[in-house]
């Protein structure tokens, strides 16, 4: 067993796949209950989906740069909720249902892009990622953006709880604290951004949802759950990989995110807050 | 502490109540009435500084640079945020400058004082709706203000919790601070704040809570109707 794992470990490949999957981790942790307490579970991914076709634009003039990748996302995202915004000013129509309908044109166009153009990638490489595939400028963005995720949150940790708990009590004692709400969601779409060149449009929401839903059974404080979450991230990259060395063919993505899932579904089932809790509340 | 001289309050273009005035000074107790929509919360959201006054004047004799102590209404507040009781009130001192010194024993003292020393590690999605306001008013107690707003203090308590919470705001008049009340119920009124400011009709009433609630005001206000008037003082005076 100890010989496989230093086996596996000496090729460059599984070390790259794992730090990247650690520092996404990280990157997602003191995000992530923010993100579920806020209800952007589904925005973010809505988001990240509408990302290819900026992704491929980037991909199609630059290549497989990280930050030109990134940019590409970024401007995708940036005009997807532009448009869903300018569309709900003054609406009848609800604004997750602009979103939802923007998005998917996005994704859509994205869609025809990577199959029609000609370029070495294929669409299921674009939707699901490649962990395995990270490049090393890739993996110091990544690891950058867990640094920065870190640090900012460390930063705005309580102005944004107050905030996301009691906006009017927040209100009160921040008269200008728009830049608390903006500054989160910018990190947001970053990190989420850059998980998108590592786990595909599709995925790239999950590190930001199961680990810290798993965590959320255990854990009834902000920061353990930041903690925990950033465990059972790692967790899930480590099993995913050892998954997919072992199973031929299995997809390094895909893997990973169902070994985030099934220790969300392990944890719902015997913290102290997961079924346990729904059970003795409704009796 | 506070001085209201003919505002008009609203948000953007519209205009939600004309020509208010009103004080509040330390050691006093001012309720807020009105129906919805007459403009209370935008009234308290434009003392917070969250929204401009559209003209009129607006007083502060205090120091404006000490947030004012607020208890927001219970139904904009996250339940399920994980959070034991004891984070919850100690987030009170989370925007001032001179927290540290002596912040542990006041959330302690808070907490004793509202009764719920017991719950101090609960998470709060454990809480009731009334051991929940009662933390809250802890937090507000952790503040430490000399000026508090109250928005629907009562709403989600039982009327012997009402009791302990009003002996609770009297006592902050005591020593001194100014509070300031948003609520609905007449009688709680009339017993706890000496004036009172009626909104309603785009308009104002200010000055002593009895002559401020009297009948032709509550209907002339909007606050109720005539025949609601009738029915009240049929069942007062048998």
């Amino acid at each position: 067993m100890v010989e496989w794992i230093i086996e596996q470990l000496s090729y460059p490949f599984v070390r790259k796949g794992l730090l990247a999957g650690i520092f996404l981790a990280a990157a997602f942790a003191p995000l992530s209950p923010f993100v579920i307490q806020r209800r952007l579970s589904l925005a973010g991914d809505a988001l990240a989906h509408g990302t290819l076709p900026g992704v491929f634009i980037a991909f199609s003039l630059f290549g497989l740069g990280s930050f030109t990748l990134a940019i590409g996302g970024y401007i995708a995202t940036l005009l997807i909720v532009a448009i869903a915004a300018a569309l709900s000013w003054r609406s009848i129509i609800k604004s997750d249902a602009l979103l939802g309908a923007t998005y998917i044109i996005f994704f859509s166009i994205g869609g025809v892009m990577v199959s029609s153009g000609s370029t070495s990638l294929n669409l299921q490489e674009f939707l699901i990622g490649t962990p395995l595939g990270i490049r090393d400028e890739m993996l110091l963005l990544t690891g950058a953006m867990a640094l920065v995720s870190v640090v900012t949150m460390f930063i705005i940790y309580r102005p944004l709880a107050l905030q996301t708990q009691d906006p009017a009590f927040f209100a009160s004692l921040y008269r200008n604290g728009w830049w608390v709400t903006q500054g989160f969601m910018v990190l947001f779409v970053l990190v989420l951004i850059t998980s998108v060149n590592a786990f595909g449009t599709l995925l790239s929401i999950s590190f930001a949802i199961l680990p810290a839903l798993a965590a959320r059974a255990w854990a009834n404080s902000m920061v353990s759950i930041m903690f925990a979450s950033f465990i059972f991230g790692v967790l899930a990259c480590v099993g995913g990989m050892v998954l997919t060395l072992h199973i031929e063919y299995a997809p390094t993505g895909p893997t990973m995110v169902l070994f985030a899932g099934a220790i969300w579904l392990v944890s719902y089932l015997l913290g102290p807050f997961g079924l346990r809790f729904t059970l003795n509340s409704s009796s | 502490m506070l001085t209201v001289q003919s505002a008009t309050i609203g948000y953007g273009r519209t205009v939600v109540a004309r020509d208010i005035n009103m004080s509040v000074v330390s050691g006093e107790v001012v309720a807020v009435l009105g129906t919805n929509g007459s403009g209370k919360s935008t009234l308290v959201r434009t003392l917070l500084g969250l929204q401009s006054l559209l003209s009129g004047e607006v007083g502060w004799n205090r120091d404006e640079h000490s947030p004012v102590a607020y208890l927001s209404q219970l139904d904009e507040f996250d339940r399920h945020f994980p959070m034991d009781v004891t984070t919850l009130v100690s987030s009170g001192s989370w925007g001032q400058k001179r927290r540290g010194l002596g912040a542990s024993s006041r959330v302690e003292s808070a907490l004793a004082k509202v009764d719920m020393l017991k719950f101090s590690k609960t998470p709060i999605h454990q809480l009731s709706g009334g051991q929940l306001q009662r933390a809250r008013f802890a937090r507000a107690m952790v503040q430490d203000s000399d000026f508090i707003i109250l928005d629907e203090p009562f709403s989600a308590v039982d009327q012997r919790r009402e009791e302990q919470f009003m002996n609770l705001i009297n006592s902050w008049a005591h020593e001194g601070r100014a509070v300031l009340m948003i609520m609905h119920d007449l009688s709680a009124a009339l017993r706890l704040c000496s004036r009172a400011l009626l909104l309603g009709e785009g308009g104002g009433d200010f000055g002593k809570t009895s002559e401020i609630l009297s009948s032709e005001r509550l209907v002339a206000r909007g606050y109720m109707s005539q025949t609601q008037v009738d029915v009240m003082h049929e069942a007062a005076h048998g």
